[in-house]
């Protein structure tokens, strides 16, 4: 089977004759649509991110700008503390997602392979956590961040971050499932404790599923809002998401200047991407595919 | 084997406490206000020390100021002008070398981060606040009234409550139509002094099809205060009218001045002065483009006028003159007057020393620095012997003795209602630009008045 | 054989401590916190409030048409959500084909997910505006004028505007899940099928739609639980406005906290969303588990 599973389980699409040419033509129409309805919209703040105050006032905000002008973006360097931003995102991605991966793979360990008395409480606990409203109860965390110490650190977000949820326990036990019991016990008798028997035998197994979840909680991490614009409101530790508001108020409502900050936000997310896309996709298919 | 067990116990606890007590001490950044200085955790514990021993100790720590150790105040703004404009820091070092500060910016309508932040006991070292904000946060407040800033200020004593000032007003201003003197040219307009006649100024450059008669950010909501905030007041003489409303049953009947300015204002948007969609500008694009050469007329305050400036604006086609809400030249022409931005402190803050040698270096006017902000923002002074060394805005006093309102501050009876009934004069503006029926708003309103004020037992 | 219970006890008590310790203080303490604020008349701020009952909740159900505005206001979503499900297996069906190209065209319809959610939500204020914005230049570029309308403005579109970003936004990484459930699909099934006469149609029907049942449903459950509390794109795009027209069942409650100084109807607000979520849950389950 290779890397991407395509060819052997494809749905098996005839394409034969004029029936087939036109089924083509129209899969292809769909695919452009599909391109346009993505990129119109980032194309037209790259272009906007090019052109000078004066120009957004008499062009159409369809047209080329005159220059490839780059006062925007100078603007944004200088006073949008960009680096602070990507450095602290940066931070948070890194150590939340790896802390959730341990926090939420030993604890799917635990509920699959073992019994044990108080084993429908934390259940219990886990699915109360992915149905409770982040929003309101964002005040009663607040003051227990706050007690912690937290408050206006990075350390406050990563601990929120990094709490396991109910998704990812159930996925993490769909793949553990399917590793048979008769592996621990070898692994048992060859001498090897519980722990040992996670970290050697069930972890390397259930890489993929990691990476899928790890992906997913980054992108979750990158993009929230609500948990930096409460709890880190000091220059010093914005993110990406609250450098964008914060130089949004900051800016007097020109979309220039705005869209320049845009794109350099998007810029090196859009990179990692592209450079990483084969590991993303293969790990979302592999993790599909066993769920 | 127990051996190695006991070995595996004890390195797993060790672990364990390991995780435990970093996440409890946050990485060294512990309970202060401070930011991620190094040194702030010391300073914290030698900051408490002194407000425990000597309340009056001001002129001590006065006294250690070149051996004092570093603070860092933390400043709640909607911008970090004071610091960007006019280099607070370096000014301030000057003769408090040991203190620096740092910004938190935000453009929040309804101090809803300082809420937070004040049930969780962090609220930022100084803040400057609407007047609106302060009888809600009162409890976490400190009283001023003892400061130098407090002494030598014009209006901080017209907004107590319960005989205590919570802040000082940094700016006090007036609200103006700004308008494009070579538009008003163009359709030969001179400037109206009535009502009546600042319709009529509207309608002709409607007609025009050229210009949109006023510039108006109605997607931020707060743009529409011009009208649905400030004219009730001017109709009812009376700057503590929301004050008066609190005590009526029915304040929004037809006979009310609230309604009546309604009414006026009913007359405005009728027209659709504003360009065909009001509702989806932002009021930093409204504020951007009336600066970029659109429009006619806009309606701010006097802290607009450096702002349009920065934005790159034609200052020499840019005029002011009053909204005249009055019917006949009979009447007095009144005029709005607000006192705005109140720098408060925390009563329980760790700077708290520090915070109030601050408050009192601002407001008077140590260094000049006072004098220069004023000067460069276009406001009007509110500390006593300190002037604007000029004021842009005398054209729109020009031969008229104006009758001045000023907005007061309201009251915790007129809180309580106003939350209990849901009612935003400028949200009411918006609904009413929306084409929502005026009298049917009114009567629902004056419905929802009387079953708050019986619930609320006053 | 005590030595091995004992293995297991330190194993679990190691593994579980931490996901347990942040789930009481993060999940389950604010969430008692958020029960006992709905029987007061806390404003939020003050230190001292008074015991009411269920007085907010009252309210809530005869005298706040706001919250059931708000409410309204996240069936948009969820509607223009649920009705991307279909339009998501369709084009996930046609990206797993053999077509060439088809790898390009899914890694373009991922894109908008891994895109900063702020940043997005931006980009659509500028799209949307109604001075110098895309999306009404393009409508007069093909002399569509007529069609203008105010789309961040009029109460009446503002909501499918937003829904539309926030399709935008989500429906790639759906289509991806589709997309992987389908290839893992053996084709056997497929061959068997052909040879029993079925047409494209009933492969599809009978074939791939159970095969990745499961995958639908985790998807189905995201987009109702996500409709329920949105909050981010009204936020950042409109603030609810205008005049509440766009806020949302979560933004309101905040709103409800902030603005009106009313923290214990926002909590009896919120308790009523847990109750909802969690009945959503068992309608889910109810309505979709035919099979594992």
């Amino acid at each position: 089977m290779n890397m991407n599973g395509e060819n052997r389980f494809a749905i098996p699409i005839r394409f034969n004759g004029i029936a087939g040419m036109l089924l083509k033509f129209i899969i292809y129409m769909v695919f452009i649509s599909i391109c346009l309805i993505v990129f119109i919209p980032l194309i037209s703040v790259l272009i906007t991110s090019f052109k000078t105050f004066v120009e957004m006032g008499y062009s159409s905000s369809l047209s080329l700008p005159s220059t490839f002008n780059l006062e925007n973006y100078k603007t944004v360097l200088e006073e949008g503390h960009i680096l602070i931003a990507f450095k602290n995102s940066l931070i948070l991605v890194a150590a939340s997602v790896l802390i959730n991966t341990l926090v939420s793979s030993t604890a799917a360990y635990c509920i699959t392979r073992f019994d044990f008395r108080y084993k429908k409480i934390v259940m219990a606990l886990f699915i109360l956590g992915m149905m409770v409203p982040h929003y309101t109860t964002e005040i009663a965390r607040f003051s227990i961040i706050r007690d912690m110490g937290l408050y206006n650190t990075l350390l406050g977000p990563i601990v929120l971050y990094a709490a396991a949820d109910l998704m990812q326990i159930y996925i993490f036990k769909q793949f553990m499932d399917k590793i048979p019991r008769s592996l621990d016990e070898s692994a048992m008798i060859d001498g090897a404790s519980y722990m040992g028997i996670f970290w050697k035998i069930i972890f390397p197994l259930i890489i993929p599923a990691s990476a899928t979840l790890a992906i997913i909680k980054a992108v979750i991490v990158i993009n929230d809002m609500y948990i930096p614009y409460l709890y880190m409101p000091g220059i010093k530790n914005l993110t990406l998401t609250t450098m964008l508001m914060f130089f949004n108020d900051a800016q007097q409502g020109s979309w220039n200047v705005l869209s320049a900050a845009i794109v350099i936000v998007m810029v090196p997310t859009v990179i990692v991407y592209v450079i990483f896309q084969k590991y993303i996709f293969s790990g979302i298919t592999a993790g599909a595919n066993k769920g | 084997m127990n051996n190695m067990k006991m070995k595996r116990v004890g390195l797993i606890a060790l672990l364990t406490v390991l995780i435990v007590s970093v996440l409890l001490t946050g990485c060294g950044n512990g309970n202060s206000n401070s930011n991620s200085n190094s040194n702030s955790n010391s300073n914290s514990n030698s900051n408490n020390d002194t407000n425990q021993t000597s309340s009056a100790g001001a002129n001590e720590s006065a006294d250690k100021k070149s051996e004092a150790k570093p603070i860092t105040l933390t400043i709640h703004a909607n911008t970090d002008n004071l610091e960007k404009n006019y280099n607070l820091t370096e000014v301030y070092q000057k003769s408090h070398p040991n203190v620096s500060f740092e910004f938190q910016i935000s453009k929040d309508d309804n101090a809803q981060g300082l809420k937070i932040k004040a049930v969780a006991d962090e609220l930022p070292d100084l803040m400057f606040l609407h007047p609106v904000w302060i009888p809600g946060l009162k409890d976490y407040l400190e009283p001023l009234n003892d400061t130098a800033a407090y002494k030598q200020n014009k209006f901080a004593k017209d907004f107590q409550i319960d005989g205590k000032a919570y802040g000082i007003p940094e700016f006090t201003f007036g609200d103006y139509v700004y308008y494009k003197k070579s538009i008003f040219k163009e359709y030969n307009l001179s400037i109206p002094k009535t009502w009546g006649e600042f319709l009529d100024v509207v309608q002709t450059i409607k007609d025009g099809d050229k210009y949109t008669p006023i510039i108006m950010g109605a997607k931020s909501t707060w743009p529409v205060y011009a009208f649905n905030e400030l004219m009730p007041l001017i109709v009812a003489n009376n700057g503590q009218l929301w004050n008066e409303i609190a005590t009526q049953d029915d304040p929004f009947s037809k006979d009310k001045p609230f309604y009546q300015a309604s009414v006026k204002i009913k007359e405005l948007y009728d027209i659709k002065p504003f360009g065909p969609d009001p509702l989806g500008i932002s009021s930093d694009q409204a504020k951007a483009m009336f600066a970029a050469g659109e429009g006619a007329m806009v309606t701010f305050g006097g802290w607009y006028m450096a702002q349009a400036a920065n934005l790159g604006a034609d200052m020499d086609d840019i005029g002011v003159f009053l909204m005249p809400v009055r019917d006949t030249v009979d009447e007095p022409y009144r005029a709005i007057n607000m006192v705005d931005w109140f720098l408060a402190t925390p009563n329980n803050g760790e700077n708290k020393e520090a915070a109030l040698e601050f408050i009192n270096w601002f407001y008077t006017n140590q260094d000049g620095f006072y004098q220069k902000v004023i000067d460069s923002e276009t406001q009007m002074s509110t500390v006593e012997g300190v002037e604007p060394s000029n004021n842009p805005f005398k054209d729109a006093y020009e031969g008229i003795t104006p009758e001045f309102v000023t907005v007061g501050i309201v009251n915790e009876a007129y809180t309580k209602l106003q939350a209990a009934t849901k009612f935003d004069s400028k949200e009411f503006g918006v609904r009413m630009m929306a084409g929502k029926d005026l009298d049917s708003m009114s009567d629902e309103l004056n419905e929802k008045w009387k079953a708050a004020r019986a619930k609320l037992g006053d | 054989m005590n030595s091995i219970l004992r293995q297991k006890q330190l194993t679990l008590i190691c593994f579980l401590f931490l996901p347990t310790a942040l789930m009481l203080m993060f999940v389950a303490y604010p969430s008692l916190k958020l029960i006992q604020q709905s029987f007061t008349d806390w404003n939020g701020v003050s230190k001292s409030f008074n015991y009411i009952g269920l007085a907010n909740y009252y309210e809530i159900f005869t005298n706040a048409p706001e919250v059931w505005i708000s409410l309204k206001n996240n069936f948009v979503y969820m509607f223009m959500h649920l009705a991307s499900v279909p339009v998501a297996i369709f084009i996930a069906v046609l990206l797993s084909s053999k077509i060439k190209g088809s790898q390009f065209f899914k890694l373009t319809v991922f894109l908008p997910y891994i895109l900063n959610g702020v940043a997005v939500a931006y980009l659509f204020s500028y799209f949307f505006s109604p001075v110098g914005g895309t999306f009404n230049g393009l409508l007069e570029l093909f002399h569509l004028e007529s069609l203008i309308q105010g789309w961040l403005s009029d109460e009446r579109i503002v909501n499918f505007t937003l829904a539309f970003v926030s399709v935008w936004r989500f429906t790639g990484f759906h289509i991806v899940l589709y997309v992987a459930g389908i290839l893992s699909i053996p084709s056997d099934l497929y061959e068997a099928a052909e040879l029993d006469g079925a047409g494209f149609l009933q492969k599809i029907r009978y074939i791939t739609i159970p095969g990745i049942w499961t995958v639908i449903q985790i998807t189905v459950f995201l987009h109702l639980n996500g409709t329920l509390q949105t909050f981010d794109i009204p936020f950042v795009m409109t603030n609810g406005g205008p005049a509440g027209a766009s806020s949302t069942f979560s933004l309101y409650s905040i709103q409800m906290a902030f603005q009106y100084n009313q923290m214990g109807m926002a909590s009896a607000m919120g308790v009523i969303l847990l109750i909802m979520i969690i009945g959503i849950i068992f309608l889910q389950n109810k309505l979709m588990d035919r099979k594992g």
